[in-house]
């Protein structure tokens, strides 16, 4: 009995202590310094390896002594004070580079003596990484303004940001691919962009006038949302096959498209697609922003002597535009990962790398196109949602 | 000024507003009333053409509403509603300044106009012009929401129940202040309100309206004084004696008073004037003190100074208030006299007597 409230006890001071956030930090974390499989030694590129634990790497005493660490920055960012949590951030950055840094020096030691050898993160890293990304991801939803916002994503990103530019990680296979490809990656990030960013610019020019017509027109509109639902549910592969077929068939009519590069193939079905992907998206948010204007601030903007246009522009397209910009959010962030997947019908892009790493079973060259993809997607996601907040904050119906 | 000409108004089979004649006098502040659905704000919308009548014609000085553009007619009308309707991206100047921008007035004429506008207001420029209408509280935005109506200086200002959903202490400052800008800027106002109260308080003219069709149209005594309309004794109410007095106010009882200088106490108990029950106290500079009741203690008094009944500030009223106000206070109080204050002087009483038994009031 004493043993069970005693226990019971301990449950208690220790979920007062952490909260369940800070818990799944720290399990994933203690995961990945435990994990059999810190990185992977390969004798060459393509063939399989053998995993190493982080204790071969670094020292006993350095993983507890990052184990502890972990635990004073969990500590640190409990008072949801701005100095502790950069603090707290910084740290975990700190130990993030420190292993990177390790794993990097490891693999310098490795080539050096076979330059065939390869040395890859393996999943015991990309634990450590996930979980304190996790942990940034919490701590930074505490502080509002984006200045706060940016100092903590610098403290926890610069510290990695740093070995990779002193070259730190260069002999990491990871790296290895990103120098042999490099004349490639950034033409294929610039791609990235141009086919995602510019499918939704498209939606954007060509869903707004549309949105903004059908909100007065109820039958109309169920039936736009009808049609773009449907685009919606077919799979992306599947949507680029079919405009295969047309693409190549107008094509076939009109060979003088073919100089400009059109074809069944390539970037023109990328861009028609991810476009039909994003209108749903763009109209809905346009047309249930317009829609939810006040009616009595429309009815004063009529009462006032303002015409039609100008209630639309200068009063319901302003007052939507959180509304609007979130849509335009959620179309960007989901045309940036489906244009990874475009590649396959050769629209160029990050995705390149992926299927290339897919067909030579090279785990670091798919690393190489899928890693740049997810942080382009959670760039774009933040910087929109900075817009968003903004947008609402100047166009607060109540207060705040 | 504005004329009603048998103008009706269905929705497909629903008659909201039926043969409806009578017009609206320059200068005046009429007041349409009525229960909801009984077409009040639809016969308001159709004055600047938010709401276009089936039959009839409106004139504004003679000439048909139809034969401007709506968007030209608005400008030139004042539109206030209930839910103030301010544009929440704009600041407070910006708002003030829309219907002058769609008039295209200069800069500088816009920037006078809202500083004018501001003090006629009585709201500080440097505290109020940059902020949003999310920061201000309900009277500070519906004041803002007058001021934005009153920009172009319109002859005439429609408001649509403007203070419904205001408290009642913040609704009855903002009804002052209509009262005293009408007094000085003299628009024909309509107001549209199904409060009885505000009604009788404002009006110049009430109209009143059930099921789309007038009822009455007379000055605020007569509609009050109507015993013979049913609908209209019921909409009144009882209480239709007490509604009287928020149309009269203090200044027009105020009657003579006795008072005694502090300094004079001692002398004043030596030769009382028999007539009066009490006398109000004033201290050297004429400012109210208390009142002395003027019986025989005063003559064993040692010290006649205590004898004074002071903290009377519950009591003091200033001419402005209704009569309604003046029976409030001495209900509350338990006197039957109060004193008349202005600018911290006593200028003169006013008793329950004359509350009850004025003439204007049977």
């Amino acid at each position: 009995m004493d043993l069970l409230t005693n226990k019971a006890y301990a449950g208690l001071v220790f979920r007062k202590l952490l909260d369940k956030n800070e818990m799944i930090f720290l399990f994933l974390f203690v995961l990945g310094l435990f994990s059999g499989s810190f990185i992977v030694e390969k004798p060459n590129r393509l063939a399989g390896g053998t995993p190493l634990a982080l204790d071969s790497v670094i020292s006993d005493i350095s993983i507890i002594a990052a184990a502890i660490i972990a635990l004073i920055a969990v500590l640190l960012s409990k008072k949801k004070n701005f100095v502790y949590t950069n603090l707290s951030l910084l740290f975990l950055g700190l130990l993030l580079s420190f292993f990177l840094w390790q794993a990097g020096d490891y693999a310098a030691g490795v080539t050096s003596d076979n330059d065939y050898a390869r040395i890859s993160l393996s999943y015991g890293f990309w634990f450590l990484l996930g979980a304190c990304y996790f942990f940034y991801i919490y701590n930074i939803n505490f502080f509002s303004g984006a200045f706060y916002r940016f100092l903590l994503s610098i403290s926890f990103f610069l510290p990695l940001t740093v070995v990779f530019a002193a070259g730190f990680a260069d002999k990491l296979s990871l790296l290895i691919e990103f120098y042999y490809n490099q004349d490639r990656f950034f033409g294929e990030v610039l791609n990235h962009f141009k086919i995602a960013y510019g499918a939704v610019a498209l939606a954007v020019i060509t869903g707004f006038p549309v949105a903004v017509f059908i909100t007065r027109n109820k039958k109309l509109s169920a039936k736009v949302f009808n049609v773009l639902g449907i685009l919606q549910t077919i799979p992306s592969i599947a949507l680029f096959g079919f405009l295969m077929i047309p693409l190549a068939f107008i094509v076939n009519i009109f060979p003088v498209l073919g100089k400009f590069g059109i074809s069944g193939i390539g970037w023109l079905p990328a861009v028609i697609a991810l476009y039909l992907y994003s209108l749903l998206p763009v109209v809905i948010n346009v047309f249930t922003g317009i829609k939810s204007v006040p009616s009595d601030v429309v009815e004063a903007a009529r009462g006032m002597g303002m015409g039609k246009y100008q209630i639309l522009f200068r009063i319901k397209i302003l007052l939507s535009l959180p509304v609007i910009l979130n849509g335009i959010r959620v179309a960007l962030v989901q045309s940036v990962g489906n244009t990874a997947v475009a590649a396959l019908i050769g629209a160029g892009g990050l995705g390149v790398f992926i299927f290339q790493g897919l067909g030579q079973s090279a785990s670091d060259l798919i690393l190489l196109g899928a890693i740049p993809t997810i942080i382009i997607a959670v760039l774009t996601d933040s910087f929109m949602q900075i817009l968003v907040d903004y947008t609402k904050k100047k166009t607060a119906y109540d207060k705040i | 000024m504005i004329k009603f000409e048998n103008v009706s108004k269905a929705y497909e089979e629903n008659n909201v507003v039926k043969n409806l004649s009578f017009e609206i006098k320059k200068g005046e502040l009429c007041v349409l009333i009525g229960p909801s659905g009984c077409g009040k704000s639809t016969t308001l919308k159709m004055i600047n053409r938010l709401v276009e009548p089936t039959e009839g014609a409106i004139t504004i000085e003679g000439k048909n509403v139809r034969d401007f553009k709506p968007e030209i007619l608005r400008r030139r009308i004042g539109y206030v509603i209930q839910n103030i309707g301010l544009f929440p991206h704009l600041s407070v100047k910006e708002n003030i300044s829309v219907v002058p921008k769609l008039l295209k007035w200069d800069k500088d004429k816009i920037d006078k106009r809202v500083s004018e506008l501001m003090h006629l207001m009585g709201m500080q420029e440097s505290l109020f012009l940059k902020k949003h209408p999310s920061e201000l509280s309900g009277g500070q935005a519906q004041r803002i929401g007058v001021a934005r109506a009153l920009a172009a200086d319109p002859d005439i200002v429609l408001m649509d129940e403007p203070f419904g959903a205001l408290d009642p202490i913040t609704k009855s400052g903002l009804q002052n202040e209509i009262l005293r800008l009408q007094r000085k800027v003299q628009k024909t106002i309509v107001f549209v309100t199904h409060d009885i109260d505000e009604a009788v308080k404002l009006a110049d003219r009430i109209a009143v309206m059930n099921e789309g069709k007038l009822v009455a149209y007379d000055k605020p005594e007569a509609i009050l004084n109507n015993k013979e309309n049913e609908f209209i004794k019921k909409f009144v109410g009882f209480d239709r004696a007490l509604k009287k007095l928020t149309r009269l106010y203090v200044e027009d009882f105020i009657k003579p008073y006795k008072s005694v200088k502090t300094a004079d106490l001692s002398e004043f108990a030596k030769r009382r004037i028999e007539s009066e029950i009490f006398v109000w106290v004033l201290d050297d500079n004429g400012e109210l003190k208390g009142w002395l009741n003027n019986d025989d203690s005063i003559d064993f008094a040692e010290n006649i100074e205590n004898l004074v009944v002071t903290g009377i500030e519950n009591l003091q009223i200033s001419p402005g208030c209704s009569l309604r106000d003046a029976l409030s206070v001495m209900m509350s109080e338990n006197v039957v006299t109060l004193p008349v204050v202005d600018n911290r002087k006593l200028i003169g009483e006013i008793r329950l007597a004359d509350i009850v038994g004025n003439e204007k009031n049977i």
